[in-house]
């Protein structure tokens, strides 16, 4: 046994061991992946490759027995609602744009318009703003992003001059006819 | 080559904007097996494939025809995966588990835990987690997408951004890893 081990290391020791690319086509063996002919003779000889490739058969073999998910049944038809109400709003943009910086709660794409910014940018703040994710529908409240605009914009002057809020704001007032 | 999905897809962007009913039907089970092998719980998986289908209607504009669909998809529902995981350990949520079985601990109602949870859907999922928190993020976004997706290695280069070469040693690291992980809870 000892005499066999060793005539099969003498065999296979001048060809180097396979890569995990080449143990791993062995092992998708069944995929129809093929190795090389010296590939395939290092294979046959070595049992350190072999080894190696009967435990990626093993684990492809537990990853086989576990349970498939499935998505709940009503999933389907949230999902296509959704879908048809976005639909349905970017048709028509304008329409659902002016009156919802007035909303108390605006939806991702009210929010955008309200800070003229593009929808895609809300989300990619969306870590940073005050939201609530109702179900998957994610909503922001008017009062909760006017704090945090104030917050940014504290911080935006904290470096250079400050001035007193009051004073910066009223030019806005004045335009809004206070 | 053309596959299922990339009819689908093609036949939406084609018709009308509300033609979406078959390829939610295609897509839907694809997606929520990818996040939830990826490790999120059911409820969290159902939203991440709204957010994946919100998200791929307004990048659909962005598509290149001609381009292969699911490498393309698969990027879109892996980058918000990632996004949701960084949400998640920012924010120190409760992980799902604990918050139901506290639920379950509170509630009065027979059956405890399995009352939210009918159709088994959390049991499948922690089984899965079970065998496959063994491995690295690296490691476990390739072998989902290799052996449960179903996607070729040039498929996942495209995919993560990775060459061809490291998603398949990844794979096979990953393979043993598993393997090496289950023996030592058999001990």
């Amino acid at each position: 046994m000892k005499n066999n081990m060793r005539t099969d290391d003498q065999e296979v020791s001048n060809i180097p061991h396979l890569t995990e690319e080449e143990l791993l086509s062995a092992a998708e063996g069944n995929r129809g992946y093929l190795l090389s002919k010296s590939a395939a003779a290092h294979l046959e000889g070595c049992q350190d490759c072999n080894g190696r490739v009967s435990m990626a058969i093993e684990a492809m073999n537990l990853l086989a027995s576990l349970p498939v998910p499935e998505p709940a049944e009503d999933l389907f038809n949230i999902i296509e609602t959704r879908l048809r109400r976005e639909a349905h709003e970017s048709e028509s943009p304008r329409a659902i744009a002016m009156p919802s910086a007035e909303a108390e709660v605006m939806t991702p794409e009210e929010l955008a318009s309200f800070l003229r910014i593009p929808t895609d940018t809300v989300y990619e703040l969306l870590q940073d703003i005050p939201h609530l994710n109702l179900a998957g529908q994610i909503r922001f409240r008017r009062s909760s992003v006017l704090g945090w605009l104030d917050g940014i914009e504290r911080n935006s002057g904290r470096h250079s001059s400050p001035a007193p809020c009051d004073l910066d704001l009223s030019p806005r007032l004045w335009r809004e006819g206070f | 080559m053309s596959t299922k999905p990339d009819l689908l897809f093609q036949a939406y962007l084609d018709g009308d904007k509300e033609g979406f009913a078959p390829l939610v039907n295609e897509m839907t089970p694809r997606v929520f097996g990818f996040f939830v092998r990826l490790g999120a719980y059911p409820q969290d998986a159902e939203d991440l494939c709204q957010e994946f289908f919100t998200s791929l209607m307004r990048s659909a504009a962005t598509f290149e025809p001609g381009r292969p669909f699911l490498p393309w998809a698969y990027r879109i529902a892996r980058n918000i995966h990632v996004k949701f995981s960084s949400r998640r350990s920012r924010l120190n949520v409760i992980p799902f588990n604990e918050w139901a079985a506290a639920e379950a601990e509170n509630s009065c109602l027979p059956g405890g835990g399995h009352s939210s949870d009918p159709a088994g859907a959390i049991e499948t999922r922690d089984r899965i987690d079970g065998l496959l928190s063994a491995l690295t993020p690296e490691k476990r976004e390739v072998l989902v997408l290799r052996h449960f997706q179903e996607l070729s290695f040039q498929e996942i280069s495209q995919v993560l951004g990775i060459p061809e070469g490291t998603a398949k040693s990844r794979m096979f690291s990953a393979l043993i890893d598993l393997r090496s992980a289950a023996a030592k809870e058999d001990r």
